[in-house]
């Protein structure tokens, strides 16, 4: 097993605060973000994240209204590079038969965003990836060109990483994304990010050096072995169609510990949120969560099948953890939360009234986006020549008409303004940041930037939610997120959860702060969600575990809030009344803001007309804490 | 040139498609292809359709298919560079 290397700061857990970043963006060295003319390199996108305006592939600004705390690039690492080398004619690259069709992909004068223009962006690109594996496999292509050109883009993007990093003020990360899928496209794809820069591999492990998540694990840990310590991040598990979580290994044998040990020394935190839709659970899966259906994106990423909900979600995997545990095994899915962007502009894309999606110049105006209907005859004249496409083998799904309106369909209008990685640490730095990452004191939130905390433990009263020193209390006394409560259970008391979440000044005030419990027993497991705090001043109804009403609404015509509802803060001391010591658990905390327009009202609200009738108007807004776990020590029990 | 550039929206294309188009629109019978909300789309008729014919082609696509290529080997050969940042 490789030996952990993870640098620690020796600073009071007290002094931790709250860092937002974004662990997950595309830049024009992603084949993809270059195919939707992407332009911007990773140097632009730090820009972008300190705070200044970059260009869109449409022409227009992209902009933050508040600068991020931390950042990391995070291209694709199969063909890290390659379809801007083949596309800029300078390169040696270009002279290739290969790159022909792509020379001027992104030059001004190809850069329309009109219905025919991104058809023809799109077909001109659909064979790169394909014929550049087929023509390195039958020679054609130079492989160790191509590798040179990877291995070049990645010391860029390094470099890019180092020249940004600020420390004690903004932090960056070397990173990249593993990308790999199984053959019914099920998405697997995870980010590897990389504690520092001192030493890293020279290229990135791609799904072109294998497609099996698992060798990835065993890179890793071989460079570990060799002092370079790096995490991965899977997301997108919504779109995976149950591979990401399924409970046999990548042959399809039964899991067992060896594999839980490396998938978890390698995966400690997972992506639960970002634009291509929250992984954090499904209405199918949690019936009684009726804030479930938050941002689903029902498809297979990149296509138009759906993705099977079973195998596909965070909280269905930490209760398969906690059998798995139970089993006698590691729990391979203990994990903690963050969200992302996965923006391909390099400009993350968090905010609902000003969201321009991540597909560059496929997603630059509302009606590619599908939240307006496309105009008049032009967009009757899309819909009927995409009927007569699909006839031939074409995506069916890129048009649909809906009361008559002809709108852009498939995943697009399902996309959503998400989100943020969010962490505890002592200061803004590579050491601090990937420390708290690897002992996931880190929390998601779908695009605002509310805090949220929360710890377990024996001996906690209520004097720590107001005490000044309330927070060292509970570090002392207890665990914070991303931990395992395991001591004293065997004496019968019951733990306490500290939850303390702070509303994001520039978005809704909070309505109501939950706990999501899952647990297991002989016959099988389960989930629920309790409501800990309301606004306002509600109480909880003990019956059904729901705050009141807190009246918050939505005026649809201009999406205006009314601010007098909701809190600006929410605490709570909660004990569980079902606690029982011989029961594996987990608990994590939700803080859900009042309702506001989703990024699909406000394109309505401007173009004038009325919002999509298959979306949600609204939203809520939400953080989600890493769970604690609690893992019972019976077997000391029986022993007595 | 590319193709893109080549293409220029050639008019030949533009008439085909509207052409094709009216023909559609004249003797279409169009269903209302809303779907409520994307929590329940794992219930709509139509793309369940959909994905069982993308099973399929998915199917097909992997006997033939290029997605599980190994073309490069493993290595954990380090980096060598010049670092702008040593902290």
């Amino acid at each position: 097993m490789a030996e952990s290397s993870v640098k620690t700061v020796v600073k009071s857990p007290v002094e931790r605060k709250a860092y937002f970043g974004d662990l997950h963006v595309h830049t024009t060295y992603s084949f993809d973000a270059y195919a939707f003319g992407t332009l911007a390199t990773p140097y632009d996108a730090y820009r972008y994240a300190r705070g200044e305006a970059i260009r869109s592939p449409a022409g227009f600004n992209m902009q933050l209204t508040r600068p991020m705390d931390f950042y990391a690039v995070t291209d694709h690492g199969m063909f890290l590079g390659l379809a801007e080398a083949a596309a800029d004619t300078s390169t040696e690259f270009s002279k290739h038969p290969f790159s022909e069709r792509y020379y001027g992909l992104n030059a001004p004068k190809n850069m329309g965003t009109s219905a025919l223009d991104v058809l023809d962006r799109m077909r001109t690109f659909s064979s790169f990836v394909p014929t550049a594996v087929s023509q390195i496999r039958s020679g054609e292509l130079d492989r160790d060109e191509v590798l040179g050109i990877v291995r070049s883009a990645w010391r860029d993007s390094i470099n890019a990483a180092d020249e940004f990093y600020e420390p004690g003020t903004f932090t960056t990360f070397a990173a990249y994304e593993y990308t790999s899928s199984t053959s019914d496209r099920g998405n697997l794809h995870r980010n590897v990010v990389f504690q520092d820069t001192h030493n890293l591999p020279r290229e990135p492990f791609s799904r072109l050096h294998s497609s099996n998540p698992e060798d990835l694990w065993q890179w890793m840990d071989d460079l570990r072995s060799k002092g370079i310590e790096s995490l991965a991040i899977p997301h997108n598990s919504n779109g995976s169609n149950g591979q990401m979580f399924k409970l046999v290994d990548w042959a399809g044998d039964p899991l067992d510990d060896d594999y839980a040990q490396q998938r978890i020394r390698n995966e400690p935190i997972v992506e639960i949120t970002q634009i291509k839709g929250t992984s954090e659970t499904h209405p199918m899966l949690s019936s009684k969560d009726e804030f479930a259906s938050f941002e689903i994106m029902p498809f297979r990423v990149a296509t138009n099948a759906l993705s099977q909900v079973k195998g596909s979600y965070v909280r269905e995997a930490l209760l398969n953890g906690l059998v798995l545990e139970q089993q006698g095994m590691t729990d391979p899915y203990q994990f903690g939360f963050i969200g992302s962007s996965d923006t391909h502009t390099g400009a993350s894309q968090n905010v609902e009234s000003d969201f321009v999606s991540k597909l560059g110049l496929l997603s630059a105006t509302a009606e590619q986006r599908g939240s307006v209907p496309a105009s008049g005859l032009a967009g009757e004249l899309e819909y009927q020549a995409n009927r007569v496409l699909a006839k031939f083998g074409g995506n069916p799904a890129l048009r649909v008409k809906i009361n008559g309106d002809v709108y852009t369909g498939g995943a697009t209008p399902t996309f959503g303004a998400s989100g943020f990685a969010a962490a505890w640490a002592e200061e803004n730095t590579r050491e601090s940041l990937y420390s708290a990452f690897r002992r996931k004191e880190v929390f998601a939130t779908s695009g605002s930037r509310i805090q949220i905390r929360l710890f377990a433990g024996f001996g906690f009263d209520q004097k720590m939610l107001y005490d000044a020193d309330g927070i060292e209390q509970a570090y002392a006394k207890g665990v914070t997120m991303g931990g395992t409560l395991t001591s004293k259970a065997t004496i019968g008391e019951v733990p306490s959860f500290l939850v303390m979440a702070s509303a994001d000044p520039e978005s809704a005030p909070l309505q109501r702060l939950q706990i999501i419990k899952g647990w297991v027993d002989a016959e099988g497991t389960y989930e629920e969600v309790i409501d800990i705090a309301c606004s306002g001043g509600d109480s909880v109804n003990p019956k059904t575990n729901r705050c009141p009403d807190n009246g918050a609404t939505v005026d649809l015509r201009d999406c205006s809030i009314n601010e007098a509802t909701g809190a600006g803060q929410l605490t709570a001391l909660w004990q569980d009344p079902e606690f029982k010591a011989e029961q594996r658990a987990f608990y994590y905390a939700r803080a859900i803001e009042n309702p506001t327009c989703r990024w699909s009202t406000w394109d309505a609200v401007r173009a004038g007309v009325s919002p999509r009738p298959d979306l949600p108007t609204t939203l809520q807004e939400r953080a989600w804490s890493s769970p604690i776990h609690y893992t019972p020590v019976f077997e000391k029990q029986e022993q007595h | 040139m590319n193709r893109l550039v080549g293409c220029q929206k050639p008019a030949a294309f533009i008439a085909l498609a509207m052409a094709l188009a009216l023909l559609l629109a004249a003797c279409s019978d169009e269903s209302n292809q809303m779907l409520r909300l994307p929590s329940e789309a794992h219930t709509h008729e139509s793309l369940i359709a959909q994905t069982a014919a993308a099973d399929v082609l998915y199917e097909q696509q992997a006997v033939n298919g290029t997605r599980t290529a190994q073309i490069f080997e493993t290595e954990t050969e380090l980096l060598t560079r010049w670092r702008r940042f040593s902290g």
